[in-house]
């Protein structure tokens, strides 16, 4: 790609220069056409393909003939070496367009972006990728705010998508030429990190809308959740911790930006679920049914102990899911009270938070959901809310009516839900017959709640195993990203789904069927600027034929007899007429002079 | 050849290029046909940087449609395509009076 | 449809569109009037009869405009969105009565166009004049870049064209070339500016890109301005550019004494108001509006922005066009730079205006007062013109020495022009005096640290008033003290109802401004607090997907 776009765009310059620079207006007019063409060739590299016809057929087809035509029907009389100027006048003009062109080409190469802008100067993939699936990206991971605001997704795209409750599209994140394989809030919700295959942790400030910082040097794929750590310094932002766990087992520690990573080895098993808490704990919990709590603080001596260490399930019990949320559940809170921050740290917002010491009135810590068998019966699941620091039971379903494939605990510890899957998704038999439909079970938690639930909502049958599932902080909000499909939000308290064309699912729909867009837009939106180009077209041609007119036949009205001596210019009323015409008539004539006549 | 490897700004470049040579030739040529070709260059080069920058964009504008930046291009070339015919019209006129197609020998008023 | 289709028009929204509607089909109609009933009539006659069928066109605007005032309030809907078709166009009281003033200039030019057979195609030129007029509507209702670049273009073409088409004269062509070649190259680099800006803010719509600036200035919490900012600053400037070419605005003003001198001076006229006008007020909507955020500071210590650029092309081209007024001959070359010269006041107004919208104490009557300015010098500078149509009928050119003797010969007339000169100069009792006050007394509630700053610029253009005196008195000399034998005969009345009506109008408003302040005032308002319909159509979802086959998507099951 990067070799057709250098050769097609050293053809453009050289035939621009050559525009520019040629003698003879015809050779000019040809180079010209190479780089319309060029240009043409440039659009599709940019997969506008229906431009770059449309610029084919008007510039080619058209403009250049034009322009031929005014050279053929003028150079007759003027040799060619008139048509350049002198070097006096090239080299201020030179210069001066060098000034431009340094001046364009560094600001080009200095523009960072904007905010919610990627840099212009990185090779990050474009959004949708070429000609892709219409429908847009798929999410390989989702996570939601503790703050309730938003929620992310790691997009198979390269960017990282936070999405507001309604659904839109808040903005996006490139990874810059990576795909992110997981995706996480900080306690405070202020910032938004990402695992990629690279091996780093990106993180980006959610409401600046721009990168905050990166880690380098971890596990190069293979991370299945990623977390940052509460603020440490009331100074400096950026000044956290991050992890990333991976399936090998090991949490990677990141202290601040440009550290190298401290490996702990965790688990014995893939790591499938981390958080940290507001006090700056880190919860994980791997597939080996083992949920630990750290102090991940680099003050520590030996940061492979774990603070507690509780065992999920009983062996024999496999694991399906787990999910782990960073506070313990609390006292619903008031009506119309969204804006809770439960995960903020004390100096957060405490304006807000009913209890101003959480750990007093609701002792325990962080708390895990673990879907896992029921006493190793074939096909009976159950769902456990366990508190991760001294493994009390904080809620327990049993019963699933299917299998566990997605789990997820809203950050404020809330609601927790499931997306089960019928029996035969996980253990299909071919002789089965058609599976019924997965459904999103969810169910309330804490210490008040009196009807649980659950509330079950149908999903579409694409949402098979490897979807992935969250719950939205300080309401019913769930978003679901099946494998391959869109992402799609439920905000009410029984759906319906809803799946949010983001812009670039937009932008590759139409990017797929693009005259039609084409013919869309300039019927709906641009309906003014067609009427108003559409006026410009008649006026300029009107306007060319009666120029062109204007001198090939004989005047009639105003007495002006066609003049002999093919100098239409001469005013025959005013001896005075047009000052100076007279100066100059220094024309020679030539019988190519009356094309016209 | 899974999405571009092609970074916007090597786009930008060579729209910034084309854009600067254009200039250069509206400063440099005498010939008024030439003017026009090198007006057409300019145009291009803003079209280019119009489609480019509507294809890395992350959110378009939400109000200008999914397809801006294309939209914006084809109005583009629908003025250069007028520009060009009045231009035509108004050279060959100049030149049916004069004899000349270059813009500094239309010189009957004092510039 | 595709799901990223927005919703259908709104046809009843096209009757705020009915002046641009009227003026486009009715310069088809004059055009096939010409070309079909009336072919092989002489060329004199044609122009009377299409003259005055032209007439209709906005006396027809007048009648839409004022037939919501008779219907009675509510007949044309209280509608709180001033946008229309998506909010790309406003159908706001700027708009509005800014189509009453182009209206009303219109009728004026083709009063004065019916004054002598400068051209045969008397249809076309017609058209011309009213699509011009078209991109004029247009322009000043744009919300949205792609809009005011091709009403810009609409507007600029037809002019170019209009520029050449007096026969016989080769400075009319050259005229119209000239115009054409810097007002292409204005447009190529307004064109890459715009581009630039796009790429920048992702839109092109006026309150979008102010949003995005004023959200980008917060997040990265530094002041507004262009410090730093070097994509930004071209892009800017480049727009800049483009505007001060269609103001003829100091370093882009070359194309302007030959264009005004050359064209037929209807023509000139109608560059000189209607396209000014528009484009000033484009400007402002751009400025003012859209790239506020990008302001910067006049005098303070802060960032520098786009004030410095438009502080220095102002006072530069105030002070070119009146110093090089003072040493012309020709009627239509002096207006031409005194032109350039008004064109540099407007830009002190708007300067002033920005520092005040800043201040945000009185962003309407900042605003509202440069308007009214505009307003004014438009008026009064198609009088003028009209006057070197006269000359033209009469004598067949249109230097200032040919209105010798007219104070004797026509005394109305004669009056009436010299009240043109003492506005334009801006002398009491004549609208060009509150005008030109109202603006810079603006000056008095800028920031106390730009102050300084604008008022130098103030008391530079005292000092080019009364530069501007000296040449403009020429013109008075030459009316009531010279004594000549040649006279351009009667004043046919085309010409003459333009310069009295121009000459009463700054009379009028010289002595009772209040009416036009004030709905100019209101047409700023109007203008400064346009926004976006409050929920965009920014995403069709969400929608239930069941509404939307996507494939591979979701399907909601019950």
């Amino acid at each position: 790609m990067q070799l057709i776009f250098l050769i097609v765009s050293a053809v453009g310059l050289l035939s621009a220069l050559g525009t520019v620079l040629a003698r003879n207006l015809v050779h000019a007019a040809l180079f010209l056409v190479a780089f319309f063409f060029a240009v043409a060739c440039q659009f599709v590299l940019l997969e506008a393909e229906f431009l770059a016809a449309i610029q084919v057929l008007v510039y080619i087809g058209a403009v250049s003939i034009l322009l031929l035509f005014g050279v053929m029907l003028t150079r007759n009389i003027q040799g060619d070496e008139t048509t350049s100027g002198h070097w006096a006048w090239k080299l201020p003009a030179a210069i001066v367009a060098l000034g431009v062109f340094g001046v364009l080409g560094s600001s080009i190469t200095a523009e960072r972006g904007r905010p919610g802008q990627s840099s212009w100067t990185g090779t990050a993939t474009r959004p949708g990728g070429v000609n892709p699936r219409v429908g847009g990206p798929a999410s390989v991971a989702l996570a939601a705010s503790p703050t309730g605001r938003s929620l992310a997704s790691a997009d198979l795209d390269g960017r990282v998508r936070l999405w507001l409750p309604s659904g839109r599209q808040d903005s996006a994140f490139p990874t810059a030429g990576s795909t992110a394989s997981a995706v996480g809030f900080s306690p405070d919700g202020d910032l938004v990190a990402a695992a990629d295959d690279l091996g780093r942790v990106l993180v980006w400030d959610v409401l600046a809308r721009r990168p905050a910082f990166e880690c380098l040097g971890g596990l190069a794929g293979r991370i299945a959740s990623v977390a940052v750590g509460p603020r440490r310094s009331a100074e400096d932002p950026a000044d956290r911790l991050a992890a990333a766990a991976g399936l090998d087992g090991k949490v990677r520690l990141w202290d601040g930006p440009g550290s190298e990573p401290r490996v702990i080895p965790a688990h014995d098993g893939p790591i499938l679920a981390m958080s940290f808490t507001p006090d700056g704990l880190l919860v994980t919990a791997g597939a080996d049914r083992v949920v630990k709590v750290w102090d991940p603080s680099p003050g520590r001596p030996d940061p492979g102990d774990a603070l507690a260490v509780t065992i999920a399930t009983e062996p024999g019990r496999p694991v399906a899911a787990l999910a782990v949320s960073p506070v313990p559940p609390r006292p619903k809170p008031e009506q119309g009270d969204l804006d809770l921050r439960p995960g903020a740290p004390a100096a957060g917002a405490p304006a807000l938070d009913p209890d101003p010491d959480p750990a007093e009135d609701n002792p325990g810590g962080p708390i895990v959901a673990v879907a896992s068998l029921v006493s190793g019966e074939p096909g009976r699941w159950g769902l456990r809310v366990l508190d991760a620091t001294d493994g009390a039971e904080v809620a327990s379903f049993e019963g699933l009516d299917g299998v566990p494939i997605a789990l997820a605990l809203a950050p404020d510890s809330s609601r927790v839900a499931a997306l089960v899957g019928p029996a035969s998704l996980a253990s299909a038999s071919p002789g089965d017959e058609a599976p019924a439909a997965p459904s999103v079970l969810s169910w309330e938690i804490g210490p008040d709640v009196e009807d649980p639930g659950p509330v079950e909502l149908p999903v579409d049958r694409s949402a098979g195993v490897g979807s992935r599932l969250a719950v939205g902080a300080g309401g019913p909000l769930l978003a679901i990203a099946p494998p391959g499909a869109p992402i799609a939000f439920s905000v009410g308290e029984s759906g319906p789904w809803l799946s949010p064309r983001s812009p670039a699912a937009t932008a590759s729909a139409v990017v797929a069927d693009m005259p039609r867009a084409v013919g869309d837009e300039l019927m709906t939106r641009y309906v003014v600027p067609f009427e108003v180009a559409g006026l410009m077209l008649t006026a300029a041609i009107v306007g060319a034929i009666v120029l062109a007119r204007q001198d090939s036949r004989p005047a009639s009205a105003a007495g002006t007899a066609a003049d002999p001596t093919a100098l239409p210019a001469v005013p025959p009323v005013s001896p005075r007429g047009g000052d100076g015409e007279f100066t100059t008539v220094s024309v020679s004539e030539t019988p190519g002079a009356r094309p016209e006549r | 050849m899974t999405g571009g490897d092609i970074p916007l700004s090597w786009f930008l470049l060579f729209a910034s290029a084309a854009f600067a040579i254009g200039l250069f030739g509206v400063l440099a040529r005498r010939n008024a046909i030439a003017v026009l070709m090198a007006i057409e260059l300019m145009l291009n080069a803003a079209n280019i940087n119009l489609v480019a920058f509507w294809r890395y964009s992350d959110s378009p504008g939400p109000e200008a449609g999914p397809i801006a930046g294309v939209m914006l291009a084809i109005f583009v070339i629908t003025v250069a395509a007028a520009e060009v015919a009045v231009g035509i019209a108004l050279i060959l006129l100049c030149y049916r009076r004069w004899h000349a197609a270059d813009v500094d020998r239309y010189d009957s008023l004092a510039g | 449809m595709p799901p990223s289709s927005p919703p259908p028009i709104d046809f009843s929204q096209l009757w705020a569109l009915s002046p641009e509607i009227l003026l486009t089909l009715w310069g088809l109609v004059l055009l096939l009037v010409d070309v079909g009933p009336l072919r092989g009539r002489p060329g004199s006659s044609r122009r009377k009869t299409v003259g005055s069928l032209a007439l209709i066109g906005p006396i027809g605007v007048f009648a839409l405009l004022l037939a919501p005032l008779v219907a009675g309030p509510g007949a044309g809907g209280g509608d709180p969105d001033p946008t229309l078709v998506y909010g790309t166009i406003a159908g706001d009281p700027l708009a509005t009565s800014f189509n009453g003033v182009i209206a009303l200039l219109l009728a004026m030019v083709i009063g004065m166009s019916m004054a002598w057979d400068f051209t045969e195609h008397w249809g076309a030129y017609f058209a011309l004049l009213l699509w011009a007029a078209v991109g004029m509507m247009v322009l000043v209702a744009a919300e949205e870049l792609l809009i005011l670049f091709l009403a810009l273009e609409l507007m600029t073409i037809c002019l170019y064209l209009a520029a050449a088409f007096e026969k016989d004269k080769r400075r009319s062509a050259e005229a119209g070339m000239k115009y054409f070649v810097y007002g292409s190259v204005a447009s190529a680099l307004f064109l890459f500016g715009l581009s630039l800006l796009y790429g920048l803010t992702g839109t092109t719509f006026l309150d979008g890109i102010r949003r995005v600036l004023v959200e980008s200035a917060a997040a990265t919490g530094e002041a507004g301005g262009l410090s730093g900012d070097l994509v930004g600053a071209t892009a800017v400037l480049l727009i800049l550019v483009g505007f001060g070419f269609k103001l003829a605005a100091v370093p882009f003003h070359q194309w302007a004494p030959d264009t005004y001198e050359g064209a037929p001076a209807p023509v000139s006229a109608w560059i000189a108001s209607g396209s000014k006008l528009a484009s000033l007020v484009a400007l402002m909507k751009v400025l003012l509006h859209a790239l506020a955020p990008w302001a910067g500071a006049v005098g303070g210590e802060a960032g520098g922005g786009w004030v410095l650029i438009v502080a220095a092309i102002a006072a530069a081209t105030m002070t070119y066009g009146n110093l090089a007024a003072l040493a012309q001959r020709n009627l239509k070359r002096m207006l031409a730079y005194s032109s350039i010269a008004h064109a540099g006041y407007m830009l002190v107004g708007v300067l002033a205006a920005m520092v005040t919208v800043r201040s945000g104490s009185s962003a309407a009557e900042a605003a509202g007062a440069v308007l009214f300015y505009l307003v004014i010098y438009s008026l009064t500078t198609v009088g003028a013109f009209a006057a070197a149509a006269w000359l033209a009928r009469g004598l067949g050119r249109d230097d200032i020495d040919d209105l010798d003797g007219l104070g004797v010969r026509s005394p109305g007339l004669a009056v009436c022009l010299a009240i043109l000169m003492l506005s334009l100069i801006g002398l009491p009792p004549t609208a060009g005096f509150v005008s030109k006050l109202a603006m810079f007394l603006e000056v008095l509630n800028a920031d106390a640290s730009a102050r300084s700053t604008l008022l130098l610029l103030v008391a530079l253009a005292l000092v080019n008033s009364v530069i501007s005196a000296f040449y403009y008195a020429r013109v008075l000399r030459a009316l009531f003290l010279r004594r000549s034998d040649r006279s351009p005969g009667p004043a046919p009345r085309g010409v003459s109802w333009p310069i009295v009506l121009a000459a009463l109008a700054a009379v009028g408003f010289g002595l009772e401004p209040a009416p036009l302040v004030d709905s100019m005032r209101s047409a700023a308002s109007a203008m400064l607090t346009i926004t976006l319909p409050p929920s965009p159509p920014d995403l069709p979802a969400p929608a239930p997907v069941a509404a939307i086959p996507v494939s591979g998507g979701m399907a909601m099951q019950k």
